[in-house]
């Protein structure tokens, strides 16, 4: 195999899709939290005001936090869009070079390789910053904010290893 | 053929393959656009009207409380209210030890504390903070904001800067606690966003948790 037995792919193409499976992760991610608050939530209000009291504030609180979990997501979106595509391009670029036979346990490995290439020095660079922060002390922050986002990319960067494999080269 | 150059597996083919997401984040974003749209509408019309005076009469609104005067000039200013089956001596406790690093807010700590704020809610009296002196400072996270305690009214009022947690007692065993939060200041376009696009609404949430909390707790120490 040589480089010039290859189709020409549209780079821009890939970045693009990379970073729209990003912004939907993100929304995704975003909207299990938030259904998971208000029903946290409403079981407080519940519990304090009972059925009868609750409703006007039940919705509020309801409607409120699905605001804010959406504004946060489109606020926070562009990360994880930035993220997408440079993943994308690595995929792209490491499953023509080196999996031509298309071979699934390869797919898998350059997904790992992808997610970690981004992943370890992103959460290396958040734990330089944040300092005592990021620590286990603070675990929600830690899982809610960095643990389960990079469980949700690495996860991304798999099925999109694989999918790449199976239907675009 | 070499392997690469074969048609996809997918009978889809790669321009389907690549239409599927970018549909599905045009939709996704138009469906986003379209709740912050009716949001907007639905809070400034009835959402907003409704939280801004939660639980509170036109009288408690327009009513004059001793942390007044130490509400900024030209903030935006909610009053809440809420009815507590217990004597305000059982109320009191609780909102004097109010803080982080203190009782917490009685919030929902959960969220509170997605952000680092180290907020643990106590599920009992904490003696040592059944004190709080003007010029004590209250923080609102670890490490984060604070305000000083501006006037303690032992068993009626604590004003942390303009924040004023008013009880009022309603018999033996009952008693209305009034809250009166003033917003920081408003002075640009920046601020303005950050308050009414994030921070009002953020504050509401963990408001009425708070105010909800208060009461649970109160109410269980029979």
């Amino acid at each position: 195999m040589t480089r010039r037995d290859l189709q020409p792919l549209d780079w821009g193409k890939v970045a693009w899709t990379g970073a729209q499976i990003g912004i939907a992760a993100t929304f995704a991610y975003a909207s299990l939290f938030g259904l998971y608050a208000i029903a946290r939530s409403a079981g407080t209000i519940l519990d304090v005001l009972g059925p009868f009291a609750a409703w006007g504030t039940l919705t509020t609180v309801a409607l409120t936090l699905a605001y804010l979990v959406t504004a946060f997501a489109l606020l926070l979106a562009l990360g994880p869009a930035l993220a997408g595509a440079a993943s994308a391009l690595l995929i792209a670029g490491a499953s023509r070079r080196w999996n031509g036979d298309r071979s699934p346990d390869k797919a898998i490995g350059i997904g790992f390789l992808v997610a970690g290439l981004l992943v370890v020095p992103f959460l290396a660079l958040v734990r330089l910053g944040l300092g005592e922060r990021f620590a286990l002390a603070h675990w929600e922050t830690v899982v809610f904010w960095f643990g389960l986002p990079s469980f949700v990319f690495v996860t991304a960067c798999l099925l999109t290893s694989l999918t790449w494999v199976r239907r675009t080269l | 053929m070499n392997t690469l150059d074969r048609p996809p597996v997918s009978a889809a083919g790669p321009a389907n393959a690549q239409a599927r997401p970018r549909q599905l984040v045009r939709r996704l974003l138009m469906a986003v656009g379209l709740f912050l749209a009716v949001f907007a509408v639905l809070y400034v019309g009835v959402l907003r009207p409704y939280h801004m005076r939660w639980g509170a009469t036109d009288a408690e609104v327009l009513q004059a409380l001793p942390g007044d005067p130490y509400i900024p000039a030209g903030v935006v200013v909610s009053t809440r209210a809420i009815t507590i089956d217990a004597p305000a001596a059982r109320v009191w406790p609780w909102v004097a030890q109010l803080g982080q690093g203190r009782g917490g807010f009685q919030s929902f700590d959960w969220l509170e504390n997605l952000f680092a704020a180290d907020i643990h809610n106590a599920d009992r009296i904490l003696p040592q903070y059944q004190t709080p002196r003007v010029g004590d400072h209250l923080s609102y996270m670890k490490d984060g904001p604070f305000e000083p305690v501006s006037l303690v009214i032992p068993g009626r009022d604590l004003v942390v800067g303009g924040w004023d947690w008013h009880l009022v007692p309603l018999g033996p065993d009952r008693t209305r606690l009034i809250v009166r939060y003033p917003s920081f200041p408003v002075r640009s376009w920046g601020a303005a966003a950050l308050y009414y696009g994030i921070f009002e609404q953020a504050h509401l949430v963990m408001e009425i948790g708070m105010m909800l909390g208060i009461k649970r707790q109160a109410e269980s120490a029979r």
